[in-house]
């Protein structure tokens, strides 16, 4: 194939790999293995009332989190309720992902009236405020997953679009593409074999850095109600709901808000640290850096350092 | 300069109404907009007398003109649930929203230079790291958590600070931060970005050739030159900003535009969620306008075209 | 004493695939009215050593780990980088290589040329500075200068950007004046005018210079000395003269070689066989040898050949000399 590797980012070179920051990707594991698999954390349900024990503080036997209004354990809705979040996040990635991705390649590869008039749209699109639309949106139409997956994908994928674009206007001057056309391939087959392969590694790093904002998007839109409807637990929803117990019972807003400032958190960090490596004076910086730690706490380098002894 | 400014104006001009479009087709696909619009208790009749009224017996097109010509205007048309004229409202509402914002704008962008140029000019050491930390959980946490966090603390537990509404100064300072972390945080990050990449360039490395000391370079050239990003971003923070407010005020209770559009969402009246988003949309392509021609003022290179 | 005195010096760069070892164990010296040229090929740490004595080696990765550096008898490694901020720009100036990207497109070039002046306080008063700005400018033979003073760099051609650089590098009087391949970047025709101008300026003031290049031509034009570097070490240094007509090291006499000349009729180019080692792995002995045509015995051990002096003022560190 002719798929050509861009960047350096393949694990056989271990010294970027040291620089990941540590905190983040161990929390963000973390809550992603507790969020996917709750049953392992927790036996106790989210929606059966257990009113005698509602509103108990964090700490309490056998409640972490303590309980909400319903005495339902807040510690199991929050893992259950980091479930939706999550989904919400992934359909919105999938959706204006492909669409920018399709849009980026038919405009940046076709280029000319194609690409202008593909630009002008991707431009007044990139100008709508997501949460905006999504409010207009969940105005008119019933709020729910459809609603706000659609709403927010609307704004979202203009913002893959361009910077996708950028990429393949770059990969469409390299030799291989030429040699293909000379062959006699045709423009779909050239743009499905040979240049999306190679735009995916800058779709998977614009992905990590936004997912972020779209997770942040969506709990912003559920904690004003114009995102994911009771029943269905999602943690904006739950701050939201636990707002007016805020005097008493601050742990119904505040737990569920924590959560998700960490999770948006982990995945801003490891998304920035995903950037910092494509960027090779950034990632020479880092890793010299890691590596004279390494070398002063006396840990073995793979590679020689500047010592006293070889500077004679 | 002429020339730009002219295909800027155009754009904004195509992009506003691209957004009116939208907005009133959203109207129409959901069903008949009449059930948006009209309150609860309208009978039969209302709906018919409504319809006319509306002329939304006539074609799509005449309809959007009618609505664009009124919007124009000035008449904005009647909140259903309040049945008071959105207009004089919502601007009302816009002026306290303006107040908020334009106490936290500022602070948050020029806490931001300094910031950045500790990221940028110390990279991989402690104090880059931490601001980079601050910067990135800035950006990270959802605004209305900041806020609510902020009120347990210094409202509830240490009863310092007032939790809601717009009372006198010390008012402004619990949603001044809520609002104004998250434009800090993506200013600094972004400034130290483009820092970052001034820094390594040849005439910063000239500059340091004349003799100059550190801060020169930093505050004289690079910042000069990495703000220009900044100033594109700026523009979209505005609006993100205004966007954001609509969390911050709910939670404070502040009587602005924000706070209007959570009414309207709760109530679902679509009449007001409208004009919010038309008019404030339409304040943040005038904002990018601006910002595209300072652009234009301080990189002689633009003028050219 | 000369101006500036190297000894030994050995800067070397931290990278991910080991230790660049850029300049390893450069000496020379350059005095008042004389011009130092420095040759060598890409990569043989000549731009570097401009860099040293600038103290402004890309961090974190390059490091000066040895030597030192002697301007007016004192050693400015030791220096800290207050004092290296008061040599930069007045004492020791540097015109840099590519002018399209050295001047900042959002200060006016009398802006630019005036910063030095202004950095170290040399003149106040606002019409004097304008006054030496159009002075300077005039220097380095820029038409209409006082028209120019508010124009930005992109209002500029490239040959006239590196008189401005030119400018910049003078605006203070500087004693030590290195060109960093000044005229690399430029076309052929304006490479002459600008060689012109900076031998024209080194004459009447007497400036003692340090030219770095890769091109022998430009050398024998404007140096008085010259130091042939070859993997981060000076093979062969002394009078311009001296080396063109008796090039003792091979790999200078395969320089010279490589000239194309214009009346002799050639059917190929000479070039030299081989490629420069890399800066990683160093060969322990000899850099040169196994691309050297005139290898002994002696060249294959892991000794460096020491220096050996031809006549008074040319050495050689070539084992066939010993």
């Amino acid at each position: 194939m002719y798929k050509q590797n861009k960047h350096m980012l393949n694990n056989n070179k271990n010294p970027w790999l040291r620089t990941v920051p540590r905190t983040p990707a161990i929390l963000l594991f973390i809550i992603l293995f507790s969020v996917v698999f709750p049953g392992l954390f927790t036996d106790y349900s989210t929606t059966l009332a257990d009113l005698p024990n509602r509103l108990l503080p964090p700490g309490t036997e056998g409640h972490i989190f303590g309980t909400d209004t319903l005495g339902r354990d807040l510690f199991t809705r929050v893992l259950y309720g980091g479930r939706v979040s999550l989904l919400v996040a992934a359909l919105v990635l999938v959706v204006s992902g492909s669409i920018g991705l399709t849009v980026a390649i038919v405009a940046g590869y076709l280029g000319g009236k194609v690409d202008a008039l593909l630009m002008r749209i991707v431009d007044i699109f990139l100008s709508f405020p997501p949460m905006l639309i999504a409010i207009v949106f969940a105005v008119a139409f019933e709020p729910g997953v459809l609603t706000v997956v659609t709403a927010i994908s609307i704004s979202y994928w203009s913002k893959f679009c361009r910077v996708i674009r950028a990429d393949v206007l770059q990969i469409k001057e390299q030799e291989y593409i030429a040699l293909a056309k000379v062959a006699g391939c045709s423009d779909l087959y050239i743009m499905v074999r040979h240049i999306l392969p190679n735009v995916l590694d800058t779709f998977l790093v614009v992905m990590s850095l936004e997912i972020g904002m779209v997770i942040r998007l969506e709990a912003t839109l559920s904690f004003l109600g114009a995102g994911i409807a009771p029943p269905t637990p999602s943690w904006g929803q739950m701050v939201g709901a636990g707002r007016d117990y805020l005097m008493n019972a601050w742990w119904l807003s505040i737990l569920p808000g924590g959560a998700l400032a960490a999770l948006i958190f982990c995945f801003n960090m490891i998304g920035d640290w995903i950037r910092d490596m494509m960027d090779p004076h950034l990632r020479a910086v880092l890793s010299v850096k890691t590596e004279k730690k390494r070398w002063l706490k006396g840990i073995s380098t793979s590679r020689e350092t500047i010592t006293p002894a070889n500077t004679k | 300069m002429a020339r730009y400014l002219l295909k800027r104006l155009g754009q904004a001009v195509l992009t506003l109404i691209a957004i009116s479009i939208i907005v009133f087709a959203l109207a129409r696909i959901s069903g008949d907009p009449l059930n948006l619009i009209m309150p609860e208790w309208a009978t039969e009749e209302d709906f018919q007398a409504m319809a006319e009224k509306l002329g939304l017996d006539q074609p799509l097109y005449i309809q959007y003109f009618k609505f664009m010509g009124s919007v124009l205007q000035g008449d904005f048309g009647y909140s259903a649930i309040s049945r008071q004229p959105i207009g004089p409202m919502f601007f009302r509402a816009m002026l306290n929203s303006v107040k908020l914002i334009l106490v936290s704008f500022p602070i948050a962008i020029l806490l931001s230079l300094p910031l950045a140029i500790i990221a940028a000019t110390r990279v991989g050491s402690a104090s880059s790291k931490f601001v980079m930390g601050i910067a990135i959980f800035g950006q990270s946490a959802p605004s209305f958590f900041i806020g609510l966090l902020l009120i347990v603390i210094f409202s509830i537990y240490l009863g310092v600070l007032p939790a809601a509404r717009m009372t006198g100064f010390s008012s402004y300072i619990l949603p001044g931060i809520s609002l104004g972390l998250f434009a800090l945080a993506s200013q600094t990050r972004i400034l130290r970005n483009s820092l970052l990449r001034v820094l390594r360039s040849d005439y910063i490395k000239l500059v340091r050739l004349k003799g100059a000391p550190e801060s020169r370079v930093n505050w004289r050239h690079a910042l000069k030159n990495g703000s220009l990003a900044m100033l594109t971003s700026a523009g979209q923070l505005f609006a993100r900003l205004v966007v954001g407010s609509v969390a911050v005020e709910t939670v404070f209770a502040w009587p602005g535009a924000g706070r209007l559009i959570y009414d309207g969402i709760m109530s679902r009246d679509y009449a007001l969620i409208q004009t919010s988003v038309l008019v404030i949309c339409a304040m943040m392509v005038v904002m990018n306008t601006i910002v595209d021609i300072i652009y234009g003022y301080i990189d002689p290179r633009i003028r050219v075209y | 004493m000369a101006l500036l005195e190297v000894k030994d010096l050995k800067a070397y760069f931290q990278t991910t695939a080991g230790v660049v070892k850029a300049v390893n164990g450069v000496s020379f010296e350059v005095d008042k009215g004389k011009v130092l040229g420095l040759v060598g090929e890409s990569g043989s740490g000549k731009t570097t050593i401009g860099h040293c004595l600038m103290n402004l080696l890309p961090k974190p990765a390059g490091r000066i780990v040895h030597g030192q550096i002697l301007f007016d008898g004192v050693d400015i490694l030791q220096s800290s980088e207050k004092e290296w901020q008061k040599l930069r720009g007045k004492d020791i100036a540097m015109i840099v290589q590519d002018p399209m990207s050295s001047l900042d497109p959002l200060f006016t070039i009398g802006d630019q040329v005036v910063e030095p002046i202004k950095i170290h306080r040399l003149i106040n008063h606002k019409v004097s500075l304008q006054n030496r700005v159009v002075e300077l400018l005039e220097k380095v033979r820029i038409p209409a200068p006082r028209d120019r003073i508010k124009d930005y760099p992109h209002q500029f051609s490239g040959g006239m950007r590196q008189r401005v650089v030119g400018a910049i590098a003078l605006s203070c009087n500087p004693r030590l004046l290195i060109a960093d391949e000044p005229t690399t970047s430029l076309d052929v025709t304006i490479q002459a005018q600008y060689l012109a101008l900076l031998r024209d300026i080194q004459e009447s003031d007497d400036l003692a210079m340090l030219f770095i290049t890769h091109d022998l031509g430009v050398v024998a034009y404007l140096c008085t000395d010259v130091a042939v570097m070859y993997a981060g070490k000076i093979v062969e240094i002394g009078n311009v003269r001296d080396i063109y007509k008796n090039p003792a090291h091979p790999y200078t006499q395969a320089l010279i070689r490589s000239v194309p000349h214009n009346d002799a009729k050639v059917e190929k180019l000479y070039g030299i066989a081989g490629a420069p080692p890399s800066l990683i792995n160093l060969p322990a002995g000899c850099a040169f040898a196994p691309r050297c045509k005139q290898k002994i015995a002696q060249c294959e051990t892991a000794e460096l050949p020491p220096v050996t002096k031809i006549s008074c003022d040319h050495t050689v560190s070539c084992w066939r000399h010993v």
